[in-house]
């Protein structure tokens, strides 16, 4: 088994915005260590990760164990990081939606409107 | 040739901007297709972004039809000295410049507004994480916020820009906040001028919407276009940002699709559809988010 453990802040950033970022991070590490098959990213110096970002490497991560056989260990994550993380692994199944119950109504005269969006 | 005087000033009122630039669009309803329009700042003395945003749209997707005039505020005035400041109304469109004005800002109370790249093209995803960290960067000097809230603010922020990146089919999109140190809030507004949730649900494939007001219900009860079984864990964006702003932080919510708003605060929660002169094409976010200086705020509650 071969390892390695790159730094996310070192490759990406400290914040983590986007997918594209999560896409960006398993490419470079594709094509850095194409033999390797057992990753340790270290998140040490990452402060802030986006639901976006979060959403596409917990993805991303299973797509890997799954059809590369390839395990992907996220290492020294800050609180708000692990948070996001276990929020987007349990908000994988769309059953686990809730339906909004808001009531729709409906304006033809913009002075009303504008009554109603003052009093908010 | 018709000429629109905006306002002067605008209340503290969550909605006043948002009711000046329905006024505004109304205004324009009763002029003639082809007329040209003047625009005229000249008298203004204070102007937040959940105006001054939708109105920059409104501009440039006028000028695509008309001649558009702009009458900008006297340069030696306060009004004049922001307007210059904020580069209204094209914004601040690289982020090396927005890097370059860093510092500019961070002793202000308002960003520049900025136009952040929108697409997954070429190397536009990092330019606009640059974007995204510089923007946070000043906020936070800004407001000093920290921990909880700021992580809060910036999934807000996020949260917003990434439905733009995933739906709205915009080369750009443009982000405008104004903190108001007196009063603890931050006013933030975040604007495409984008297919819409309409157009983006019916390219999609989900003909079972027939209006922006249901394709906005829909948004809001988080069915994404996205929800394929490859892809699901998503949609969940606009029901945890209302979640987090109004029963977390007490703040208000107000989005805009087409002719649909939906709008959330503590005690009032509804979709909207509005008159169609003060449709707006894209999507339009304003947040007010209070409490600003309470960095005890946990988001971590609101992410499910």
């Amino acid at each position: 088994m071969l390892t390695t453990n790159p730094s996310i802040a070192a490759i990406l950033s400290n914040e983590l915005h986007t997918r594209d970022q999560a896409d960006l991070l398993f490419s470079m590490i594709e094509s850095d260590f194409p033999a390797c098959n057992h990753f340790v990213l270290d998140f040490s110096e990452v402060q802030y990760m986006s639901r976006s970002f979060a959403d596409q490497f917990h993805k991303l991560k299973l797509a890997w164990s799954k059809q590369k056989e390839t395990s992907i260990i996220a290492e020294n994550l800050a609180p708000q990081c692990l948070d996001m993380l276990r929020a987007v692994a349990q908000t994988q199944k769309v059953n686990n939606r809730t339906s909004a119950d808001i009531p729709v109504y409906s304006f033809s005269n913009p002075q009303k409107l504008f009554e109603l969006l003052q009093s908010i | 040739m018709a000429k629109i005087i905006i306002p002067s000033r605008l209340g503290n009122n969550f909605a006043s901007g948002i009711n000046a630039f329905y006024s505004i669009l109304d205004q324009i309803n009763n002029v003639a297709p082809e007329e040209p329009l003047i625009f005229d700042f000249s008298n203004c003395y204070f102007l937040g972004p959940f105006f001054l945003l939708p109105l920059k749209l409104l501009l440039e997707r006028e000028a695509q039809y008309r001649q558009v005039t702009i009458i900008p505020p006297d340069s030696n005035s306060n009004f004049g000295n922001y307007y210059g400041i904020i580069r209204y109304p094209e914004g601040l469109y690289h982020e090396n410049e927005l890097a370059e004005n860093l510092n500019t800002f961070r002793f202000k109370t308002y960003t520049p507004i900025v136009c952040f790249p929108a697409s997954r093209l070429g190397n536009e995803p990092q330019l606009r994480d640059s974007c995204l960290t510089i923007v946070n960067s000043i906020l936070k000097h800004q407001t000093g916020l920290s921990g909880g809230m700021l992580t809060g603010l910036m999934y807000l922020i996020d949260e917003a820009v990434n439905n733009i990146v995933d739906h709205s089919d915009s080369l750009r999109g443009y982000l405008f906040a104004q903190y108001y140190p007196s009063k603890s809030y931050l006013d933030l507004c975040i604007a495409d001028n984008g297919l819409g949730i309409l157009k983006n649900y019916l390219r999609s494939g989900y003909t079972i919407y027939h209006s922006d007001k249901e394709a906005l219900v829909a948004a809001i009860s988080g069915v994404s276009t996205k929800n394929r079984p490859e892809a699901e864990g998503r949609g969940f964006g606009i029901q945890t940002s209302k979640k987090m702003l109004v029963d977390g932080l007490k703040g208000k919510y107000f989005l805009q699709t087409g002719r649909a708003i939906a709008f959330k605060t503590i005690d009032n929660e509804q979709v909207v559809e509005i008159p169609e002169p003060l449709g707006f094409q894209g999507t339009f976010l304003a947040l007010r988010i209070p409490n600003i200086g309470n960095n005890n705020f946990d988001p971590s509650d609101y992410y499910s």
